[in-house]
């Protein structure tokens, strides 16, 4: 086989894929192997086979990769919501043990408050009337029992049952009026059992952001808001996403490129790695970053990629409507945003650099590439008070 | 050790899951192994995201082993993953260093100079590769990645792409193969 020029083993498709892919044995191998050491047409032939394999590799790798960042990009999301929700929906410990602290604290304040007034009464002889009238609320009607408590925005009562009974329960009344405003429906349910400006309406809300968590006060307020939050969409999350798909739009095709040109074919993934070669390490400045924006005073840089629109994820793929839309990948990390774009006709490596970024608005980037323009609206969630320092 | 036992063993039914193509293993192997990884990455000046790359390129690699049975269960996967991201980050590592223009070892051989520029070439060629295998489409693109990358055999893809035999499936192998090659010639 080694010495006839005409017939050499690399002819067979099969024996070369089998060689290049070391599905050999070691011996069968090591002879095929010498013969490729007289014989420089199949050298050439294990190359562009080896070639093949490893392009080939490379491309599915990536897939792979891509689908598992969108996979762990989905769970992350799913996981900051719900673990949102089990704050608001898991046993709340808390809110039992302060309700169930209020109800204590009801009946001894109400069997103290009765035992009080009684034995006030009895030894200071208030007038009769006087009695009457603070304890009219509650002789009326034993459903009415919380009007007969204290209430904050009503004046301190003048006569001395009160008083007493404020300092000799002082630190409780307090607590049982929080304690009041979580069992009680109307506040639960948003309606004030104590009237509220707009400012303390406002306040009451942010306190009821999930920071507070076990705070029983801001327990009903606080389940109303996640139950509202569940609701939103990922555009509207309450932190921003980690990573997430977007479609961009064309605004205009200059030229279309229906075929690669070489420079383009050789900068399409080339490009993508010297850009993620190119990521700052010990916290060295990336020089050739594509764009810096200010996001709430800090540096960001917004990295842009692109890649053909057939090595889209089918669940993707299957999108693609019309050809006006550009798939995109946004990756929100540390302190980056890496936006992929899923092209029909891969544009140069130079193309994506920041001279050719438009910021619209502050949500919105125009993309200027050789043979369109894609434009992109990112969430607000994410992009926050964009401020553009982008020069055309 | 008994089948029973292997079930009970969480890097068995990983491993298991993965050859069945389930792709969610992948996420419990991301997260199980996540911390450990990022504090290696990190600590050899690695920033977060390089982490994460080196993390889904280990569990890619893991992936394409099982599938291609080169995978030895000798050890856990976390040893094996964590193996593979330390080759993967101190290659990476030694490749910066050798791009970076102020930072040139001047102690660098002509031999390391020029395997850096192989390995830029492979790449690009790699490159290349991927984009004429893109511009080839399905259902070409999967047949050649059911070939190369999960290195099956004609009866297997037959079965999975739904050829009538392993002859269909081989000829047309070599179609896409002739198709790729001369893709590959027209972009250079």
């Amino acid at each position: 086989m080694a010495g006839d020029t005409n017939i050499h083993w690399t002819d067979d498709g099969e024996l070369l894929s089998k060689y290049v892919l070391r599905q050999i044995p070691a011996e069968e191998r090591a002879q095929l192997a010498a013969h490729l050491g007289v014989c420089e047409q199949c050298r050439a032939a294990v190359k562009r086979e080896s070639l093949i394999a490893a392009g080939t590799k490379l491309a599915a790798r990536e897939e792979l990769k891509d689908r598992l960042k969108s996979r762990l990009a989905y769970d992350d999301q799913r996981a900051a919501l719900s673990a949102t929700r089990t704050k608001g929906h898991g046993v709340p410990w808390a809110r039992i043990s302060g309700l169930a602290a209020a109800a204590v604290i009801v009946v001894v304040v109400g069997v103290y408050n009765n035992w009080f007034s009684t034995d006030h009464r009895r030894i200071h002889s208030i007038p009769e009337n006087v009695v009457q009238e603070q304890q009219q609320p509650k002789v009326e009607s034993a459903r009415k029992s919380q009007e007969a408590r204290p209430r904050e925005d009503e004046p301190l009562h003048e006569s001395l049952q009160e008083k007493d009974l404020a300092q000799s329960s002082a630190g409780t009344k307090g607590e049982s009026s929080e304690n009041e405003r979580a069992s009680n429906p109307d506040f639960r349910a948003g309606g004030k059992s104590k009237k509220q400006s707009p400012t303390e309406e406002l306040q009451t809300n942010i306190a009821a952001v999930p920071a507070t968590g076990a705070d029983v006060r801001a327990g009903a307020a606080e389940e109303m808001k996640l139950e509202s939050d569940m609701r939103l969409t990922d555009q509207a999350m309450i932190a921003p996403p980690q990573a997430f798909w977007i479609e961009g739009h064309i605004i205009a095709s200059a030229t279309t490129q229906d075929e690669y040109t070489n420079e383009q074919a050789a900068s399409s993934k080339v490009g993508q790695y010297s850009l993620l070669k190119q990521r700052p390490i010990e916290g060295k400045k990336d020089v050739k970053s594509l764009q810096l924006s200010e996001i709430d005073g800090t540096i960001t840089n917004i990295f842009l990629n692109q890649k053909p629109s057939s090595s889209l994820p089918p669940a993707r793929q299957a999108r693609r409507t019309h050809s006006g839309i550009v798939q995109t990948f946004v990756e929100n990390r540390a302190d980056s945003i890496h936006i992929t774009l899923y092209l029909d006709s891969i544009a140069s490596e130079t193309s994506l650099r920041s001279e050719n970024i438009e910021t619209i608005g502050s949500d919105s980037l125009v993309l200027h590439l050789p043979n369109q323009r894609v434009g992109l609206r990112l969430p607000s969630a994410l992009v926050g008070q964009v401020k553009s320092k982008t020069k055309r | 050790m008994s089948p029973s036992f292997f079930f009970l063993n969480e890097d068995a039914r990983i491993l298991d899951q993965i050859r069945n193509g389930e792709e969610e293993a992948l996420v419990r192997l991301y997260e199980t192994n996540e911390r450990q990884i990022q504090s290696f990455v990190m600590k050899n000046s690695g920033t977060q995201d390089d982490a994460k790359d080196m993390l889904q390129e280990a569990i890619v690699i893991l992936w394409e082993r099982v599938h291609t049975g080169r995978y030895e269960h000798t050890a856990k996967i976390s040893t094996f993953i964590f193996a593979t991201v330390r080759n993967l980050w101190l290659r990476r590592l030694a490749r910066t260093r050798r791009e970076s223009p102020l930072e040139i070892d001047n102690e660098t051989t002509p031999s390391e100079e020029s395997s850096a520029l192989d390995e830029m070439i492979e790449t690009e060629q790699a490159a290349a590769v991927v984009a004429a295998l893109n511009k080839l489409g399905d259902p070409c693109r999967r047949l050649l990645v059911l070939y190369y990358w999960e290195e099956l055999s004609m009866e297997q893809i037959a079965e999975q792409m739904g050829f009538a035999n392993s002859d269909t499936a081989k000829s047309k192998k070599y179609l896409c193969k002739k198709e790729l090659q001369r893709l590959l010639a027209h972009l250079g």
